[in-house]
């Protein structure tokens, strides 16, 4: 019968269409839940499976460093051959360059005696210290290091960046010529030129935390915090000279709103996921930036590790012990891999400029 | 090119001399707060002999007659003579940039060519086999510090495997290190092109040029990648100040003596003219790079405006 009608003809055909169900009817009549701008970002972020993948990679390397050092029998600088000195009382030099999975000479006779060792996953390094511990600690300091450093930035850049936006005019345009003039400093030969000077100039109690961390790291912090802000001012810019042309910042404002409560209560929220994305791709470059001085001899101070310190160490014995300079690469490339696809879901799910 | 374009590039002119003086007073503060004389290390050196070496140098001069002198060597080119080596630092900066140039220029040309094609090829192939290996390699090969990467291929390529000189003076000697500081950049760039050509590739004017019959690479070349590479040329700047730092690390590793060494050994020796000539000439090229990288995206992007 269907084939008789006239292709072009409006009259509806009756027999496409069937009747409701009452299930169907009770699903129309319910109202679902307003769902908001975060609960769509973090539904997106959920479905990208790179983007769980990294973040439950790094929950697990920040674990890991925050918590095998406590139940780690050994010390990071714990010299294995001091601990499990000869009966003569000089030090054991078979704890030095142990292989993985290898003891020391009276670690052998205390397993023969039934005794439970832990064993050197990663072997020990050239002083006999354990290098698994090591390679845990070097994380936690890298990982502090990259997210202080990223804090640094973000406070600056963003107080920096939304008042620029936020006043416009002559008042932005000064700031931002200010931003283009640090923008094409050249960052790392300052970075040398200030830990260098440090080196001499500051010094702390060596049993301090800042102290053990050495100058080279507070250079790092210094410079980060006059530098490299001036990439989250531009975004943070960027974002709030957008958003100040939205009707509700009008209506605020003429309710009565001073500067500081926009500023707190409309603009920097709606700028939120600009934040953390740029945060999460900010400590990777911390990270390397931190590897980099280490290997030109500016980073931590002996013999607090971090992962850039091992890597450059283990590099005049590469020939010998690979694994040295690969175990801390690795865990560098996984750190900042994982952040940097976590970034990259982070944006897919929340940027407002994707959301279709 | 008209009287705005003439405004901008004067505009960048300044700023550029402001950048100067900053770095030319950091520098200067730097060196004043450091312990240490260019002359400490030279021992039972008479107090006579000290004051003349100071005198000689500029040394004895008051703090702002010193500053004053450097701001006007910053900018008049003439840096003099280098406190530990007794040459022009003009002499030893340009020798020294003689080596980093022709690795740094190879490295940004490398880049710059194996990035486009292989972002392109990504981009033409989305979700094929083809764009997840180059998105997986250059995802994973930016994640690497670059020191690590340089040490794993020197100990590989010529300890191992004995392929080329691990010295970095002859010819061969530079292959390593232009493969090791192109291979950041080219990853970058790789995602650059691929995410801009996929941009542009949804355009209506691509769908227009398939539409005329045009063929593939007719419509990739003469359409898509004259818009999708604009961002690439923004990153030409930055890539610039990369390869000048990264060649710090590459030239400590495979021995070579660019710019980058100058500067470390500057450093440690406190020769002071040569600290200061090092940094205010790494800034001019810095300067002069991202200046043009500007002028070259407006000239190839006319929708930018000059403001």
């Amino acid at each position: 019968m269907s084939l008789k009608r006239n292709p072009l003809s409006a009259q509806i055909d009756l027999s496409k269409f069937t009747e409701v169900t009452e299930t169907e009817k009770q699903k129309q009549l319910t109202i679902s839940k307003p769902s908001s701008f975060f609960k769509d970002g973090m539904k997106r972020l959920l479905r990208n499976p790179v983007a769980m993948v990294s973040l439950v990679v790094i929950i697990i390397i920040i674990l890991m460093a925050i918590f095998i050092p406590i139940f780690w029998p050994y010390g990071y600088e714990e010299q294995l051959g001091k601990t499990f000195a000869l009966a003569n009382g000089t030090r054991d030099a078979s704890y030095n360059n142990l292989a993985p999975f290898e003891y020391g000479t009276s670690e052998v006779t205390r397993i023969a005696n039934g005794e439970f060792v832990m064993p050197h996953i990663f072997g020990t390094d050239a002083s006999g210290r354990d290098y698994f511990i090591r390679v845990v600690y070097g994380t936690r300091i890298s990982l502090a290091v990259g997210l202080f450093a990223s804090l640094i930035v973000l406070v600056i850049g963003s107080v920096y960046g939304s008042i620029a936006g936020y006043c416009g005019g002559k008042v932005d345009m000064v700031m931002m010529r200010i931003v283009d003039v640090i923008y094409s400093l050249p960052d790392l030969l300052l970075i040398i030129l200030l830990s260098s000077i440090l080196n001499e100039n500051l010094s702390f109690d060596s049993n301090s935390f800042l102290g053990k961390l050495g100058t080279g790291m507070i250079s790092i912090f210094i410079v980060f915090g006059l530098l490299y802000w001036v990439g989250m001012a531009r975004l943070i810019r960027g974002q709030i000279l957008s958003i100040k042309k939205e009707d509700f910042v009008l209506a605020s404002r003429a309710s009565g709103a001073k500067a500081g409560w926009i500023i707190r209560k409309h603009l920097l929220p709606n700028s939120m996921s600009v934040i953390i994305i740029s945060v999460a791709l900010q400590i990777p470059s911390a990270i390397f930036t931190e590897s980099f001085l280490s290997f030109l001899g500016l980073g931590v101070n002996a013999p607090m590790p971090s992962l850039g310190s091992l890597a450059s160490d283990a590099q005049s014995s590469l020939a010998n012990y690979p694994y040295r300079l690969i175990i801390p690469a690795i865990a560098i490339f996984l750190i900042v891999l994982g952040l940097n696809l976590l970034g990259d879901g982070l944006r897919d799910a929340f940027d407002p400029k994707l959301v279709k | 090119m008209n009287i705005r374009f003439f405004k901008y590039i004067m505009k960048r002119v300044v700023l550029s001399a402001l950048t100067i003086i900053i770095v030319v007073s950091v520098t200067f503060i730097a060196m004043q707060v450091t312990p240490g004389s260019p002359f400490n290390s030279e021992k039972g050196i008479s107090a006579e002999t000290l004051a003349t070496l100071n005198k000689l140098y500029g040394l004895d001069k008051p703090l702002y007659e010193q500053y004053f002198r450097y701001l006007l060597a910053a900018f008049s080119w003439n840096f003099g003579f280098s406190i530990k080596k007794n040459r022009p630092v003009m002499t030893i900066l340009l020798e020294g940039l003689q080596v980093s140039a022709i690795i740094g220029i190879l490295a940004l040309v490398i880049s710059i060519i194996i990035g486009i094609i292989l972002g392109s090829i990504a981009a033409t192939h989305q979700n094929k086999w083809s764009d997840r290996l180059i998105m997986v390699l250059s995802t994973g090969s930016v994640a690497m510090p670059s020191f690590v990467i340089s040490s794993i291929l020197l100990y590989l390529v010529c300890q191992e495997w004995k392929l080329l000189p691990a010295n970095g003076s002859t010819v061969a000697g530079y292959i390593l290190p232009i493969i090791c500081l192109s291979l950041y950049p080219m990853a970058y760039i790789t995602r650059l092109t691929r995410s801009s050509t996929l941009d542009v590739l949804n355009q209506d004017y691509i769908r227009t040029a398939k539409a005329k019959g045009l063929s593939r690479p007719k419509v990739l070349f003469k359409h898509a990648l004259r818009n999708s590479l604009t961002p690439v040329i923004t990153y030409l700047g930055p890539e610039f100040a990369y390869i000048i730092t990264g060649s710090l690390v590459v030239e400590q590793i495979f021995g070579i003596t660019g710019l980058g060494r100058t500067f470390t050994s500057a450093i440690t020796a406190r020769d002071y003219t040569l600290i200061m000539g090092t940094t205010v000439f790494l800034t001019y090229i810095m300067v002069i790079m991202l200046l043009l990288s500007d002028i070259l995206y407006k000239v190839v992007n006319p929708k930018v405006d000059f403001d």
